[in-house]
C-alpha cells in the first residue's frame, strides 16, 4: 500500500492505517529531529509531538507535497520549537564545548589516539558554526535526505541549501587548519 | 604543531553523519498510538464546530452592524435634517416656540447621535469614522444645489465683464 493509500485511510480515521506511516517514516522523523537537537531524550519527545500533530492536522494535508517531506516538516519545526528553550540548548552544547577544550595535547603514539582527537576536533568545529550552516551539513551528511526534502524543512530553495553546505564544510576546514591539520585532498 | 596530511571531508562527513546517528527509541511508536487513541479522530469534529463557530460569529457581525448603520451612516445630516424638518412645525405654533423647539429637538438629536457612537465602539470602531466622512461629502453638495443664492452671487460678479464691449464700442466711436 502506498503512502497516499494509507495517508487517504487515515483521514478517514483509521488509526491503524496511521500506525503504519508512522512505522515507514518514525526513522526519518527522529533523525531529523536529533539533527536539529543533538539530544536523544529531546529528539524523541520532539519526534512524538510532530508525529501526534500530523495524525490531528492529517484533514489539512492535500497532497501537494509527498507525505513524509509534509511529515518531516512538521518534525522539523517542532524540533526548532523546543531547541529554542534555552535550558535544553544549554544542556545539549555543554559537553560538545567541553570537548573543544580539549586540543594540543601533543600527538599520540597510535593513530587510532589521533583519529579520535581528529574526531573530537571536527565535532567540536561542527558545532561552532551559526545554525543555519550546523543544520544544513548535518541534514545533508545524515545520508536519510534527499536535498528536496531538507530544502522543504528548511523552507529555502535547494540552491541556497547546497551553499550552505559548501560554507558549513569550509569553515570546519577553516577551523581544523588553525589546528594544525592539513587537508590531504 | 602539525598533523599529517588527512581527508578532512570524509573526516567532516563521518562525523557528521555520526551527530545525527542514534537508536530508534522503542517507546516511539507505542506512544504515540497511545496519544492517538487517547483522543481518536477529535480532529474532524473540531474543524466543523471551529466552522461553525466561525460561521456564527460572522451572521452575529453583520446582524449587530446593521442596523447600527441604517439610521447611523449620516450622524451629522440627521442633525441638520432634524433641524430643516423641524424648521416647518413652530410656524403653525407661535413665533417663539420655533426658538426653543429646534434646540430641544437638536440637543435631543445630539444625544441620539452621542448614543450611537457609545454603542457602535462596542462593536466596530472602525465604522464611526467611515461614517463620518460620508456625512462630510454629501453636506456641502446638498448646499450648493438647494440655495442657489452663492450661484446668483456669482454670475453678478460676472457682470464687470458686460462692460467691456461699452470701450470697444467707445473706440469705434473715437474713429
Amino acid at each position: 500500500m502506498t503512502d497516499d493509500e494509507l495517508v487517504r485511510l487515515a483521514q478517514a480515521g483509521d488509526a491503524g492505517a496511521f500506525d503504519q506511516l508512522v512505522v515507514r517514516h518514525q526513522s526519518a522523523v527522529f533523525r531529523a529531529t536529533l539533527a536539529a537537537l543533538r539530544s536523544p531524550e529531546e529528539a524523541e519527545e520532539a519526534a512524538q509531538d510532530a508525529l501526534v500533530r500530523a495524525w490531528q492536522n492529517l484533514g489539512s494535508f492535500r497532497g501537494d507535497a509527498a507525505f513524509r517531506t509534509w511529515l518531516l516538516s512538521i518534525a522539523w519545526n517542532r524540533a526548532l520549537s523546543r531547541r529554542r528553550s534555552i535550558a535544553a540548548w544549554f544542556a545539549r552544547r555543554a559537553p560538545i564545548e567541553a570537548a573543544d577544550r580539549v586540543r594540543g595535547d601533543g600527538a599520540g603514539p597510535h593513530d587510532a589516539l589521533r583519529q579520535r582527537e581528529l574526531t573530537r576536533h571536527v565535532a567540536a568545529a561542527i558545532d561552532g558554526l551559526s545554525p543555519k550552516l550546523r543544520d544544513a551539513l548535518l541534514l545533508a551528511r545524515a545520508g536519510e535526505y534527499g536535498y528536496d526534502e531538507i530544502a522543504a524543512m528548511l523552507q529555502v530553495p535547494v540552491g541556497t541549501l547546497k551553499s550552505r553546505v559548501f560554507d558549513a564544510r569550509r569553515k570546519v576546514k577553516q577551523r581544523l587548519a588553525a589546528l594544525g591539520y592539513v587537508d590531504g585532498d | 604543531m602539525d598533523h599529517e596530511s588527512q581527508d578532512l571531508d570524509g573526516v567532516i562527513d563521518e562525523v557528521a553523519q555520526a551527530m545525527t546517528r542514534a537508536e530508534l527509541p522503542r517507546d516511539l511508536r507505542p506512544a504515540i498510538a497511545a496519544r492517538i487513541t487517547s483522543r481518536p479522530s477529535w480532529t474532524p469534529g473540531w474543524r466543523v464546530a471551529a466552522a461553525g463557530a466561525a460561521a456564527a460569529v460572522v451572521l452575529l457581525v453583520a446582524v449587530m452592524v446593521r442596523p447600527g448603520e441604517s439610521p447611523g451612516p449620516t450622524p451629522v445630516a440627521d442633525s441638520r435634517r432634524t433641524g430643516s424638518v423641524v424648521a416647518p412645525e413652530p410656524t403653525p405654533a407661535a413665533v417663539n416656540a420655533s426658538a426653543s423647539a429646534p434646540t430641544v429637538i437638536q440637543t435631543r438629536a445630539a444625544g441620539q447621535v452621542a448614543r450611537r457612537a457609545v454603542s457602535r465602539q462596542t462593536i466596530a470602531p472602525a465604522t464611526p469614522g467611515i461614517v463620518e466622512i460620508d456625512s462630510l461629502a454629501v453636506v456641502p453638495l446638498k448646499e450648493d444645489v438647494e440655495t442657489g443664492a452663492p450661484a446668483l452671487s456669482s454670475v453678478v460678479a460676472i457682470a464687470p465683464i458686460d462692460v467691456e464691449p461699452v470701450r470697444i464700442s467707445q473706440i469705434e466711436l473715437v474713429e
